[in-house]
């Protein structure tokens, strides 16, 4: 399988702020990526740094062995990633279609010839989303707007696809059916890179796997190997077995000194 | 005693002037949405329609050349005010950018006197119907015909541009989030370069059909921005359409004011209209994208 | 703040000779009526001219339409003269005081628009003034206006001469000078400018936004009505239209161009705009200067936003150099003592209790029901998957989002209807996620302004310059090193917050937040963006602010820095409370270890 997408030592952040420290990895072809962490952890920023509305600060990001590391959002797009934003950002006033034809608006005209066909394949994989297609975007449930800005996403064509915690405020019914939907994606050949919370969800249905912490990429793997190391828990809630070592047990001294002194002086 | 005749007289002419600022609360709206910035310098906009083609008629070009003219100019002078003033200080704080507008308003006026002169001046009626007409008891110059059907045509095109182009849609997009617009690929940058020169054009469209009726001086740009923003703001920021009506609205309220109050205090009851409006409404302004233009501090 | 020395005296007494000998030795060079005249004619301005500053560039209020106090002044001083015979100081006192009344009940309900709103509502006000002076002809002499003016005099010594007029007018000038810089170094300046910079930060510290607002607002029109009752007295009538829309416009462009965020910048700009206007009409292209503003405007603010004044500032800092920082590495931060002490409040009741907290977004529940209690003299932490309402939590703790329902209860007080800077006056501090520094003042003036709830210092009291100000100014300075030294910055004082790396700033935001004594500190994800030493660090930084008697509360992402710290941990998910205990239950407690691996 070869690799699409080619992140080289990136750091990149916001401001002042550095949240990505000199991040390493590959997203093979036709391969469902996993990114977990924490909160905090970066990948949010990981994936805007990707589609260029965060500009890296360095490293090198190649696409189909194109750099595209200072690109802008406009060309990304245009060559074939797009991205399904961190609560879907659908435009909440223009109808269903609206905001899937604007998902095709970076093709070219040669492209948009297949608009047509585009918009109905998409209907048939959100049968859903046909029903609605003349109501407002906001006054979809909120698995349906998930699907609408997953098949906005998909209207341009995209090689790969960035999703950023697509199950971020969903139940958990909806969040089956969404997992199991992108999993139908990349067996019919999509390249997907997932950003989740959600660990458990995340790895169940991914092929590779890389975990994030405070910036940095600790852990990384197939997603079966990952789904039952410690190592994950303990990225979640500390705890590392790593007896004295850790940040925490130096941290978790320090407490105990300074409770030491005080009941001593009390 | 109530004359209707007066009545309508009131109401159809100020209908008129309402289109005008109904054009410039238009240009408030779509520049305001889609840049987040508020100009001072959209009354201008209709100054120099009317005062390029008041020239251009006096060059001999034929009314069609010389409106046409007018608009390109007036889209011009947009393009260059955002290209030129703005995008240098997009990341200024808000009221940078407010006074910076400001200073561009104050350069095209001070132009506007330096190259037209202090005093109005005329251009013949369109397609030379000098005469008046008589409508619902009102009387009025053929003139008003044409400044309801221009306005008309033109909301007609921006409604169709809106909803069923693809940049009109990107326009709407950019107005609803802007962050999800730039995900689809659209140029954010170059839409704010496009309403800002559409609302420069469709200042100056106003300004250039109201000439043969309220005369092009250069010193109106500070009315026609006041009043055309009182319609953006009573119709609420966000929708085109209530921006018009508003608009439309003051165009109305003034021209009773002027008539059954006093044609002196004209301005000062539309100004109180508007002072009284916002204190009251003062909080509401803080909301969602209009908290952008209202200058709010990080 | 301290100045650069030159010639042993400080860069404002140097640059105040220099202003005075100039004044002096003005009319005997451009001796003439004509100069003099023009130089009056600037004084006012200039005194209008610093209340646009103190509105526009420190307490960034768009009033555009301010000049309209200077008409309110103007008449009341051409009436009371001309129509009564009054005095014209006093008319000019008692123009200043209706004035100063109106612009309060007109303030109130105003300011609470912002930005271009607040720039056309104030105009609008302005134009209408201008217009009920038109048609009230019976009082204010309508479009003819007031003529017969008489000289300005005091108390009945009328200046005969113009020069005496100069002298005068630049008299009140310096006065007004003296009075800007006066507010700018002192805790008002400091308030204004953190509300520029960060109105969030600014409640945080317990800075009332209102009430400074008002104000200055309130300053700026009396300004503006001295400058009224002066032009009147030097035009000799009074009309209409001579401080119409055109004069707002002259004054915000010398304001503009004489820099916006300098106390000298109004007068700077008054000259500037004088000068041009006197020299195009010596070119006889009169009609240019209307552009020529425009223009300069618009180049000034793309260039030089800070103007000729900053331009000079800047010119000047590069040729001398700045203070020195204070230097105090022999304290060493480990071993600092604790300068302040929380007394343990006498109770054995919780500090901080929320109950039954509700706050709902629409059809959202981002925080359902929530209740806990906060002991003191604890470090405790606030944890939960991404959206579980933590944040907000916290906003409803501080006063930044009203509750719909349920109470909060800081230290035996109801704290849920209170405004955010109210809650920090009693006490609660708070640090910020995304960082809110005062990035318009140096690093010792941050931490400064974190002191603000235990200072007194008013407009009044500062205005005057009087001597408790002073000494309370150099405690508060004391003080501010104190806690710099305390996280580890007591070497960068005067330096810019934006010129410190990263960890170094959240540090100053620790400072600036212990500066008021807080009981209660609410961090925000303080070790977001921090590498592993720097969390360390953290870590024993706020081990050490307990020892201060300070109650910590942090709302944590780093996992590792909570289960090492803290003593009592309270966990989020979907809105709701889902444990509360110390570190090892909530390790092993299965529903938080499902929340956050997605197994619930």
């Amino acid at each position: 399988m070869a690799d699409l997408l080619q992140i080289d030592t990136v750091s990149s952040g916001y401001g002042r702020t550095e949240v990505l420290h000199e991040i390493s990895m590959e997203i093979g072809e036709g391969e469902i990526t996993a990114m977990i962490g924490a909160n905090g952890a970066g990948k949010s920023t990981l994936l805007n740094t990707i589609i260029g509305t965060v500009t890296a600060t360095a490293g090198q990001i190649t696409f189909k062995d194109q750099d595209i590391t200072q690109l802008g959002t406009q060309r990304i797009v245009q060559q074939g990633i797009s991205l399904v934003p961190e609560r879907r950002q659908l435009f909440g006033t223009m109808t269903v279609e609206e905001n899937m034809l604007l998902g095709a608006y970076a093709r070219t005209k040669e492209q948009l010839k297949g608009l047509e066909a585009d918009l109905e394949e998409q209907y048939n994989l959100f049968p859903v989303l046909l029903e609605r297609r003349r109501q407002l975007a906001q006054s979809l449930s909120g698995g349906e707007q998930q699907m609408l800005a997953i098949a906005r996403a998909r209207m341009s064509h995209p090689s790969l696809l960035l999703m950023d915690e697509p199950s971020l405020g969903l139940a958990p019914i909806m969040v089956e059916k969404i997992l199991s939907f992108i999993q139908n994606l990349r067996d019919a050949g999509a390249t997907i890179l997932l950003v989740e919370q959600n660990a458990q969800a995340a790895l169940s249905i991914a092929d590779t796997a890389h975990v994030l912490e405070t910036g940095r990429l600790t852990v990384s793997g197939s997603a079966g190997d990952l789904l039952h190391n410690k190592r994950i828990q303990n990225a979640y809630l500390g705890g590392e077995d790593g007896g004295t070592e850790g940040l925490e047990s130096r941290i978790r001294q320090m407490a105990n000194d300074y409770d030491r002194r005080r009941s001593l002086s009390e | 005693m109530f004359d209707f005749a007066t009545f309508s007289q009131f109401l159809l002419s100020g209908l008129t002037t309402g289109c005008i600022y109904a054009l410039v609360a238009l240009g408030f709206v779509l520049c305001a949405n889609v840049s987040g910035v508020l100009n001072f310098a959209q009354g201008e906009f209709v100054v120099y329609g009317g005062l390029v083609a008041v020239s251009l008629i006096g060059f001999g070009a034929p009314t069609l050349l010389a409106v046409m003219g007018a608009v390109f100019v007036g889209g011009l002078l947009g393009l260059i005010q955002e290209r030129l003033t703005l995008e240098p200080v997009r990341h200024s704080p808000a009221f940078i950018q407010i006074t910076v507008t400001l200073g561009v308003s104050v350069l095209l006026r001070g132009l506007a006197l330096i190259i037209w002169g202090k005093d109005p001046l005329a251009m013949p009626a369109f397609g030379g119907m000098d005469g008046v007409f008589e409508f619902a008891g009102a009387i009025l110059p053929w003139q008003n015909l044409w400044v309801w059907v221009t306005t008309a045509l033109l909301m007609v095109v921006m409604f169709w541009f809106l909803k069923f182009t693809r940049a009109g849609c990107a326009v709407r997009a950019c107005s609803i989030n802007l962050h999800a617009a730039r995900l689809m690929g659209i140029n954010t940058e170059r839409m704010s370069t496009l309403v800002f020169a559409a609302s420069g054009a469709l200042g100056a469209l106003g300004g250039a059909v109201i000439a043969p009726i309220a005369l092009a001086l250069w010193s109106s740009g500070l009315d026609y921005g006041l009043k055309g923003f009182i319609g953006a703001v009573i119709g609420g920021f966000r929708s085109p359409g209530l921006a018009v009506l508003g608009g439309l609205g003051i165009g109305v309220a003034e021209l009773m004011a002027a008539g059954y109050v006093s044609s002196g205090a004209k301005d000062m009851i539309v100004y109180l209209v508007l002072l009284i409006y916002l204190l009251i409404r003062g909080g509401v302004f803080a909301r969602g994208r209009a908290a952008l233009l209202t200058g709010e501090s990080s | 703040m301290r100045e650069s020395k030159v010639l042993g005296l400080s860069l404002t007494k140097l640059t105040f000779l220099l202003f005075a000998a100039a004044i002096i030795v003005y009319p005997l060079i451009w001796t003439g009526g004509f100069a003099i005249g023009a130089g009056i004619n600037v004084g006012a301005m200039a005194v209008g001219a610093l209340g646009f500053v103190l509105l526009i560039g420190y307490a960034h209020q768009l009033a555009l339409g301010q000049a309209g106090f200077s008409l309110i002044g103007g008449y009341c001083s051409a009436i009371l003269t001309v129509r009564y015979g009054w005095d014209p100081f006093s008319a000019l006192l008692v123009a200043l005081a209706l004035s100063m009344t109106a612009a309060y009940f007109i303030g109130l309900p105003i300011l609470k628009l912002r930005g271009f709103i607040l720039a056309m509502a104030s105009l609008a006000f302005q134009l209408i003034l201008v217009y009920i002076a038109l048609e009230a002809g019976a009082f204010t002499g309508g479009a003819e206006g007031i003529p017969g003016v008489p000289k300005f005099g005091v108390f009945g010594v009328t200046f005969s001469t113009d020069l005496a007029f100069f002298y005068f007018t630049w008299l009140l000038v310096i006065l007004s000078i003296v009075l800007g810089l006066n507010i700018d170094r002192s805790r008002v300046g400091r308030s204004l400018k953190a509300i520029a910079a960060s109105e969030t930060a600014a409640g945080s510290v317990g800075i009332d936004i209102t009430i400074y607002k008002v104000q200055m607002f309130v300053l700026s029109a009396g300004l503006a009505s001295i400058a009224g009752s002066l032009m009147v007295h030097y035009l000799r009538i009074m009309t209409p239209n001579i401080f119409g829309f055109v004069f707002a416009l002259t004054l915000i462009t010398s304001v503009i161009i004489g820099g916006l965020a300098s106390i000298w910048g109004g007068m700077i700009g008054a000259v500037v705009v004088v000068v041009l206007r006197e020299n195009l009409r010596e070119f006889e292209i009169p009609l240019w200067e209307v552009v020529i503003m425009g223009a300069l405007t618009v180049i000034v603010l793309i260039l030089f936003q800070r103007g000729i004044a900053g331009f000079i500032g800047d010119l000047v800092s590069r040729i001398i150099p700045p203070p020195p920082n204070l230097n105090d590495s022999a304290t060493d931060p480990i071993v600092a003592e604790p300068f302040y002490n929380i007394s343990s409040s006498g109770g054995t009741g919780a500090l901080l209790k929320v109950d039954g907290a509700q706050k709902n977004f629409g059809s959202l529940q981002a925080v359902d029901n929530v209740s806990c209690e906060i002991q003191p003299n604890m470090i405790s932490a606030l944890i939960g998957p991404n959206g579980a309402g933590k944040t907000t939590l916290f906003n409803l703790i501080t006063g930044h989002l009203p509750l719909n329902s349920g109470q909060i209860i800081f230290d035996g007080v109801e704290i849920d209807k209170m405004l955010p800077h109210q809650i920090a006056s009693i006490g609660v501090g708070r640090t910020f996620q995304n960082l809110q520094l005062f990035d318009n003042m140096t690093v010792i003036e941050n931490v400064m302004c974190g002191y603000h709830r235990l200072a007194k210092a008013g407009l009044a009291t500062v205005s005057l310059g009087l001597p408790n100000v002073v000494a309370e100014e150099r405690k508060i300075r004391d003080i501010a090193v104190q806690h710099l030294a305390f996280v580890g910055l007591a070497d960068a004082t005067e330096q810019s917050p934006s010129a410190l790396p990263f960890g170094h700033q959240r540090l100053l935001e620790i400072a600036r937040a212990l500066a008021g004594e807080p009981k209660i500190l609410l961090m925000d994800e303080p070790a977001s963006g921090l590498n592993e030493s720097e969390t360390e660090q953290l870590a024993e930084l706020i081990l050490r602010i307990r020892e201060l008697g300070t109650t910590v509360l942090l709302v944590e992402h780093e996992i590792r820095l909570v289960m090492g710290l803290a003593e009592h941990i309270i966990v989020m998910n979907h809105g709701s409370k889902i444990a509360e205990g110390p570190v090892a239950e909530i390790r092993a407690d299965p529903e938080v270890i499902a929340a956050y691996l997605g197994t619930g």
